[in-house]
């Protein structure tokens, strides 16, 4: 029986410049996942891009541990997006000198059906937007993880999830310098990781905590339920190539922690080191 | 997929300076964008922005164009934009924030040198 088409994204990320892009691939793979027209996609990448945008810059003067999430959760027939920072509230500024300002609420608001700037209890600020995506999917609701750690992906365990953790690795791959075959490597990670049933997590959904580890990717994988990290290490096995993921990661550990059961992965950039 | 930005100078020929941009852009690029704008604007040449390999781009790239375009006005340069259809995308980014009307965009590249061409003779 084919998987289900996930319904729902969400990524935790620093509000850094060069994580716009892991945003719009992120999102790429959702829509890939959700047969969903290019035509949407392109305006879902351009709200998501002006919203992060917005945040990186103006929501956490002086500081440089900002944080953003993002989720994207289809609905019947659109896409409700989410972007939501931490930082010092909205606060309708002058144009700045980039001209960020002049240009990014307008461009949002003449792209979208409908959007909204929320001040979410916790601080910060939300812009939630919605875009018609003439498909029909099942509603689905978006629980937004309470305390964002380092690069994450919460998506829904299935096939759909495939595209999303292929373009998520392959971009923080490239920024982190890697090799073309260790990059390659990476993806086929992720995919074993996509393939995994559902019902091995703990609730259904995939969470993949990305950090650069020196010149390394370090992924965590989770949570699962019990006993679930070791069946899916057991059942990496890559398709067709006779090759598992231990083999093609550096370092494969199953963790136990308070949050539960994880799969702690480390791929080595392949970069010579040099002299 | 262009997912990672590039920015090349190039010679138009006859006193016109090129910077096109390939693959996405935004806040990330930004530097790179600006830098390789203001050294194409700081001496006397027109400038064209190619837009036609771009993917991608924001509306900090957005201010980046409009600025450039100050500055070669400024300095009575010419300037043009060129953006093939293939940079659906992008084209749509500036029609819905009215750039396409306001900026002198041009269907091909050679259409924005012809104009240049045509405007210093």
């Amino acid at each position: 029986m084919a998987a289900a088409p996930s319904t729902e994204l969400w990524l935790g990320l620093a509000a850094k410049p060069e994580n716009l892009a892991l945003v719009r691939q992120a999102l790429s793979g959702f829509a890939d996942g959700m047969s969903i027209p290019e035509g949407p996609l392109a305006d879902l990448k351009q709200i998501a891009t002006e919203a992060c945008m917005n945040a990186v810059v103006h929501a956490y003067p002086g500081r440089d541990d900002g944080r953003i999430d993002v989720s994207a959760v289809a609905k019947a027939g659109e896409v409700e997006l989410r972007v939501r920072d931490w930082g010092i509230g909205f606060h309708p500024r002058p144009a700045s000198k980039d001209g960020s300002l002049r240009l990014g609420l307008p461009l949002i608001a003449s792209v979208v059906d409908s959007f909204g700037i929320e001040s979410p209890d916790g601080g910060g600020t939300a812009l939630v937007a919605r875009v018609r995506t003439n498909g029909a999917v099942e509603e689905a609701t978006v629980e937004m993880p309470a305390a964002p750690k380092e690069a994450e992906i919460l998506i829904d365990a299935g096939a759909s999830a495939k595209p999303v953790i292929a373009r998520v690795i392959a971009m923080a791959a490239t920024r982190a310098g890697f090799s073309l075959d260790r990059m390659s490597d990476g993806v086929l990670v992720g995919d074993a990781i996509a393939a995994a049933r559902p019902d091995d997590f703990a609730d259904g959904r995939v969470g993949i905590e990305i950090k650069e580890c020196g010149p390394n990717l370090c992924l965590q994988v989770g949570p699962f339920q019990s006993g679930g990290a070791t069946r899916l290490l057991d059942q990496m096995e890559l398709p067709g190539l006779g090759v598992s993921v231990s083999k093609l990661a550096d370092s494969v550990d199953v963790v136990e922690s308070d949050d539960g059961e994880f799969l702690a992965i480390e791929i080595a950039s392949g970069t010579a080191a040099t002299i | 997929m262009d997912v990672v930005g590039e920015v090349c100078r190039e010679s138009g020929g006859d006193g016109i300076e090129i910077v096109a941009l390939k693959g996405e852009h935004d806040l990330g690029s930004l530097p790179l964008v600006r830098d390789a704008l203001e050294a194409a604007t700081g001496g006397d040449d027109a400038l064209i922005i190619d837009l036609s390999p771009a993917t991608f781009i924001d509306s900090s790239i957005l201010g980046a164009v409009i600025d450039a375009r100050r500055h070669a006005s400024e300095a009575g340069r010419g300037f043009a934009v060129a953006c093939e259809g293939a940079c659906e995308p992008v084209r749509r980014v500036l029609e819905v924030t009215g750039l396409l009307e306001e900026l002198p965009v041009h269907p091909t590249r050679e259409a924005a040198l012809e104009a240049l061409a045509g405007a210093s003779t």
